[in-house]
């Protein structure tokens, strides 16, 4: 197999993800979640995965970060990754000027601030005061204003838009269509908007198997939808 | 550059403590805890007891951080940046386990080199004899004690911020307070018992694995007026407290989860 570029996430056939049941009588017997038979490349833009609750989609994103081992195969990362889980959280006595300054480097910084009012986050009010949404947009910028830094990063998000409201999504995703070119980003979202403007889509089909499900503009889109959002 | 300050854990964590105060706050204490309490006993029967008093006053300060307030803070610490999700967010870009444990330490421990070096500077300034050998030789006493209580304190605090972020803050608290009890008071109960001369064999191991705090406090020499301790006794103590210190960071490293 070929290296991956500079931000490619590669996914080689037969990988699958999951976690070894512990316990008494477990003996750490592997269940899988997701397979992926055929493999997958993902290399810079937006890709988004929407799968239904429970699907997988957080072991998926938890094993391309490292923080799983896969159960066979491998993955491949070519940059840095940023992982941002859905309850990724912040000292609540920090405010988000002070939580840029700790985390940040001061051109990082600099554009966290400006991202920071374009989305009108209060960013001297203490992060355990937020509401929901803002809390959002404290974990977004941080990740955004690391692409400022100018290296490539592969950045794994895990339902970031929660609690956004539907402005705020909608700049959001400006910010991710304008992110760097060969920025990789992969997003599990729930959310409608980010399925039209994606680079790929993913999800989980039925028995687990990961699964490229065409572009947008195509009818597969729809059909994804409808598989989403069925009453069951 | 990737867009991350270097250090970004202990940097992090630092700003966290120091906005929450409780730490300034411990330190900010201590100088009147050193002239409080001896002004609560009935030291106008003796003045000269005074400075002795006030030397206990600040050990017993330190001591008693070591013992809970400084261990809870470290627990707490590594409890909440597993909570939040923020060490495994920091281990996902690539950062060793190991680092984030050894800055996790370093914010907390920072705060106890401060309180550390004022509880001396007391010591130093306001406690010494008045005659210059003996100020002195007070002064060597005063820099041994702060040497020894920082080389206690270190693997101290990454224990418990490591069983902290494993666990829980209770059982980073407890596991570090318990050595601390069990190497500071402990350790004479058990002497008669473990003390080579007394068994031998596998007792003596043990009695050599177990924490010896007491190497550490020299409030007796402050009080007694005994002086320094010699050049030799001081190195055996602080290679003894350093190898004891080692082997925690060890186990501390070890135990230390970034990942859920």
């Amino acid at each position: 197999m070929n290296m991956p570029t500079a931000t490619t996430l590669q996914i080689r056939p037969g990988t699958s993800f999951g976690y070894r049941v512990s316990g008494w009588g477990g003996g750490g017997r592997a269940r899988v979640v997701v397979r992926c038979d055929d493999g997958l490349r993902l290399a810079g833009g937006l890709h988004v995965f929407a799968a239904p609750n429970g699907a997988g989609k957080t072991t998926l994103l938890r094993t391309l970060a490292g923080l799983l081992p896969p159960l066979s195969g491998e993955v491949r990362l070519g940059a840095e990754v940023h992982y941002q889980s859905d309850s990724l959280g912040f000292d609540p006595e920090l405010s988000a000027d002070q939580l840029f300054g700790a985390l940040l480097t001061a051109e990082a910084r600099a554009r966290a601030a400006s991202l920071a009012d374009a989305l009108a986050l209060d960013r001297r009010c203490r992060y355990g005061r937020l509401s929901r949404g803002n809390r959002a947009k404290v974990s977004i910028i941080l990740a955004e204003a690391r692409l400022a830094a100018g290296r490539p990063l592969i950045l794994l998000q895990d339902e970031p838009l929660a609690g956004l409201d539907h402005g705020t999504r909608r700049r959001v995703l400006d910010l991710w269509t304008e992110a760097p070119a060969g920025t990789t980003r992969l997003v599990v979202i729930h959310e409608l908007e980010p399925l039209r403007r994606a680079d790929s889509l993913l999800t989980i089909r039925a028995g687990g198997v990961l699964q490229p499900v065409g572009h947008a503009d195509d009818g597969a889109w729809n059909a994804l939808y409808e598989s989403l959002h069925a009453t069951p | 550059m990737n867009g991350l300050s270097r250090g970004i854990l202990f940097r992090y964590a630092w700003r966290g403590l120091w906005q929450r105060r409780a730490c300034l706050l411990y330190v900010l204490f201590l100088p009147v805890v050193a002239w409080l309490l001896p002004r609560l006993t009935p030291w106008e029967e003796n003045p000269p007891v005074l400075a002795p008093a006030r030397v206990q006053a600040v050990c017993f300060y330190l001591w008693g951080g070591l013992l809970a307030f400084f261990p809870f803070q470290a627990a707490v610490l590594g409890r909440r940046l597993h909570t939040e999700g923020l060490l495994e967010h920091w281990r996902a870009g690539g950062r060793k386990p190991w680092r984030l444990a050894l800055e996790l330490a370093a914010a907390v421990w920072l705060w106890v080199v401060a309180a550390t070096s004022a509880g001396m500077l007391i010591c130093a300034l306001f406690c010494a004899p008045a005659q210059p050998v003996e100020a002195g030789l007070w002064r060597l006493l005063v820099i041994q004690q702060g040497g020894l209580l920082l080389l206690v304190s270190g693997p101290l605090i990454l224990l418990a911020g490591a069983v902290g972020a494993a666990v829980s803050e209770l059982a980073g608290t407890l596991v570090a307070a318990s050595l601390v009890a069990l190497g500071l008071f402990g350790i004479d109960w058990l002497q008669p018992l473990l003390a080579p001369g007394a068994r031998g064999g596998p007792l003596s191991w043990l009695w050599v694995a177990l924490p010896h705090y007491d190497l550490a406090d020299l409030t007796s020499r402050f009080l007694f007026k005994l002086g320094p301790l010699p050049g030799a006794v001081f190195a055996g103590s602080a290679v003894a407290l350093g190898l004891q210190g080692l082997a925690l960071v060890l186990v501390s490293l070890c135990l230390f989860r970034a990942k859920s």
